[in-house]
């Protein structure tokens, strides 16, 4: 019998939201409490281990480096230039950090504040009430920053994860530099939070947080599932999506099951939600090539794998006279947003600052300076010759502009395992950045020698990571289909049912960790999606 | 992005081809060690102990010497081959543990014991020999391996000596051994307690009696 004669099976549902990773879970928990409306979640990955299982694939990871998310990839879906292989439920924030900055308001007029750049076709003052709703949901414990740097409307869900003897020590250093800092808002619990207990700083934030203090897409999910809001299909990969012929309207995901790679399975909604992340969003746009749309479905105006968009990073580290201890919470850091507002006359440099505790300089070591080989006592009193002074850890993340062809584009040489193109990213920078980014990093490296300077410091070393962290971008959000794929709800503008949400609709990268921002504008397109459908009772 | 870079780093040094870490092939399947006839047999307590209290700090005290030696002949027994490591920030490959360093490791425990009773006059074993003694040999023993001053991951160490030191420096104990502070590193603390300056390391730390 020739392929064409097997039935697809066909799924039928109101939403069908493709990915489940943090953006969908965002989705799905907004429409599931506030609309009726059946739901389907379709994720390429398998399901992860469960709580139970946490502390003691914890104690693996720090044994032998294992993966605490064994099988969180898929094979055969890899591409050049992504930044992780994480596709599994709960996607990357899985093993996130689990650190939730806003951007700040100016990342979203740049163009008009500063002249470079994009704005952004909404305020921050438009998604302030999605961010809050973004933090409740995950459980963010954060600080109030000064409030002309950090404009909130409402107090943080949780007050802020205090800070360690360490920070408390570096936070007077660079309170006395002149910097304002404060605790780094977190999806970590500072009290027990909606059946979570409170963080016990046992600082394996990444990858794996055995206690669930925590937030990770499974605690959106596992209630979801288990009260059947939600129907996933795991191990599912779309791979393309299919126009009515009639009108632009989305009638079908098509995919394929990872264990019946020969059958193909036809999902039928109303409304598409496409949050798949910043790389496989735009390549099953660009992937639902047809006669009547050539170039992929949403693509009109050809942005579609456009625009992908990040932040890069100088980092330092800096011996001071002080006594730290490290090891009580490495992943805690300091935050300011002083430096994500430009000064008015200077060349357009925005970015953050954050602040650790550091062994860096402090480790052991097994040999001394002329080759002797260290053991025992002498390596312990070696190595405690080097801690009478302490290190800290700084880092910037600065702000890029993205080039247009910064960008994500189906590989003619690259197959998947269903035989379509894999992706390949190359992100760019505009041509404003890319002259600036030596100013940029001489001015970062500039301030940590300030830092270093004021604390009777120096710089250990510095260095800058080429790649663009944080990554989103690929179908950017517009005020219309000449400068956008979708609009500020993350709607297609060429089809009226096909949303898109969370990183790949972020039209520029900001400096600082960019997650909490693509929830709260997931969380807005869930409001928008929903209005589609009755509210619940 | 915190913690990232720093375990990518010391992760990444176990990915390294030098250590023989694998591609991941599909369908791989993580081994024990133990599966490895005879491997085990000079990586017990017994054989470790010796080599432990020679490259260990004496300050640790005889009880966390043992404790050290038991954990990391724990840690060869629950090795395993084939394991997917933890895919590092930034990189699309995906790799896995290599082979087991045991039987390697217990040849070399083995030739210092050979190497101690051909040197004495009287015959005695490795482990009856003085610390001094046992020093000289393990100190002969790492002559004839290539390693930097950098601590590397234990599986990564040239000599199983290298090694158990290795993993004793990775641990909460060593760390607070160095600054005499009980940091505790990586072990849950109530989230209060983290604010205040570690306590003073307890004086006896022999056999962990107070
Ligand atoms: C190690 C690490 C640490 C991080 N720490 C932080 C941090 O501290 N703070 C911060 O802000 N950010 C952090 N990030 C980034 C953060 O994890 C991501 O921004 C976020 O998880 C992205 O979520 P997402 O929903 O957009 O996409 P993803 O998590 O990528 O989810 C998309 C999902 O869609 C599925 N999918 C894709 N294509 C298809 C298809 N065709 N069919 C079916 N399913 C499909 C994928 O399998 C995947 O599960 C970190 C990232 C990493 C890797
Ligand atoms: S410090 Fe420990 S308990 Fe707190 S969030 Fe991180 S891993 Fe979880």
């Amino acid at each position: 019998m020739s392929r064409a004669f097997i039935a697809r099976r066909v799924v039928e549902s109101d939403i069908c939201i493709i990915g489940s990773g943090i953006s969908a879970a965002m989705v799905a928990a907004q429409l599931a409490g506030e609309r009726r409306a059946s739901i389907i979640v379709i994720e390429a990955g398998d399901d992860q281990p469960q709580v139970k299982d946490w502390a003691a694939n914890r104690k693996r990871w720090m044994d032998y480096g294992s993966t605490p998310w064994p099988n969180d990839h898929v094979e055969g879906l890899d591409a050049n230039g992504i930044q992780s292989r994480s596709m599994c439920v709960g996607g990357m924030a899985m093993h996130w950090g689990g650190v939730t900055p806003r951007f700040a308001p100016e990342d979203f007029k740049t163009k008009s504040l500063c002249g470079v750049g994009y704005d952004w076709p909404l305020s921050y003052e438009e998604l302030e009430p999605h961010y809050y709703e973004a933090e409740a949901l995950m459980g963010v414990s954060g600080e109030q920053g000064p409030r002309e740097m950090d404009p909130r409307a409402n107090p943080f869900p949780m007050p802020p994860l205090p800070l360690t003897y360490n920070l408390g020590i570096l936070k007077k250093w660079v309170n006395d530099a002149g910097v304002s800092m404060w605790s780094q808002p977190s999806a970590k619990t500072s009290q027990p939070y909606h059946g979570r207990g409170a963080c016990c700083r046992n600082d394996t934030c990444f990858p794996i947080c055995p206690v669930s203090a925590k937030y990770s897409p499974d605690q959106t999910w596992n209630p979801l599932r288990a009260k059947k809001q939600v129907v996933m299909h795991t191990r599912t990969v779309v791979r393309r999506l299919i126009v009515d012929e009639r009108s632009n309207r989305i009638v079908a995901a098509v995919a394929v099951e990872r264990d019946r790679p020969g059958q193909e399975i036809e999902f039928r909604a109303k409304t598409f939600v496409v949050a798949a992340g910043y790389a496989w969003s735009a390549h099953l746009l660009l992937n639902s090539r047809s006669a009547r749309f050539p170039n992929g479905v949403a693509n009109r105006a050809g942005l579609v794998g456009k625009y992908l968009t990040g932040h890069r990073n100088v980092q330092a580290f800096i011996d001071l006279p002080l006594t730290l201890y490290p090891g009580i919470n490495e992943q805690h850091s300091l935050v300011t947003k002083q430096f994500m507002r430009k000064p008015l006359g200077e060349k357009y440099l925005r970015h953050d600052l954050r602040v650790w505790e550091s062994a860096v300089g402090r480790e052991p070591r097994l040999k001394d300076e002329s080759g002797k080989p260290l053991l025992g006592d002498a390596l312990l009193a070696d190595w405690r010759s080097r801690l009478k002074t302490s290190t800290a850890r700084v880092r910037s993340y600065y702000d890029i502009i993205p080039a247009r062809d910064s960008e994500l584009t189906l590989d003619a040489a690259k197959k998947t395992p269903w035989g379509d193109p894999a992706p390949h990213l190359a992100f760019k920078d505009d041509s404003v950045s890319r002259d600036l980014r030596g100013y940029s990093e001489d001015s970062i490296r500039g301030l940590f020698g300030r830092l270093a300077q004021a604390g009777n410091g120096k710089i250990i070393r510095t260095s800058v990571d080429n790649f663009q962290d944080h990554p989103a971008g690929g179908c950017r959000m517009g005020a219309d289909a000449s400068t956008g794929v979708v609009d500020s709800h993350g709607r297609a503008f060429d089809h009226e049912n096909l949303f898109v949400v969370g990183a790949p609709t972020a039209v520029s990268g900001s400096c600082a960790n960019g997650t909490l921002t693509f929830c709260a504008l997931a969380l807005r397109s869930a409001e928008e999606i929903g209005k589609a459908f009755p509210a619940a009772k | 992005m915190n913690l990232t870079r720093r375990v990518f780093v010391r992760w990444s040094a176990l990915t390294s081809a030098a250590l023989a870490v694998a591609r991941r092939s599909v369908g791989a399947q993580a081994k024990p060690a133990a599966q490895q006839p005879g491997a085990l047999k000079w990586l017990d307590v017994p054989s470790l102990l010796p080599i432990a209290s020679v490259v260990l700090p004496a300050e640790l005290g005889a009880g966390r010497v043992e404790r050290a030696a038991i954990e990391f002949s724990r840690w060869i027994a629950n090795y395993r081959e084939g394991e997917e490591l933890l895919h590092p920030y930034g990189s699309e490959q995906i790799s896995t543990t290599g082979p087991s360093p045991a039987t390697k490791w217990a040849e070399q425990v083995r030739a210092l014991h050979e190497s101690a009773v051909a040197k004495d006059p009287q015959r005695k074993p490795f482990a009856n020999q003085t610390l001094r003694d046992r020093t000289a040999i393990v100190a002969d023993a790492l002559a004839s391996v290539q390693f930097a001053a950098r601590v590397p991951s234990p599986i990564a160490a040239p000599h199983v000596a290298l090694a158990l030191l290795a993993h004793f420096l990775d641990s909460p104990d060593a760390t607070n051994l160095a600054y005499n502070k009980e940091i505790n590193a990586k072990q849950c603390r109530p989230l209060a307690d983290s604010s205040k300056e570690p306590v003073t390391l307890r004086k006896a730390l022999n056999g962990g009696r107070a």
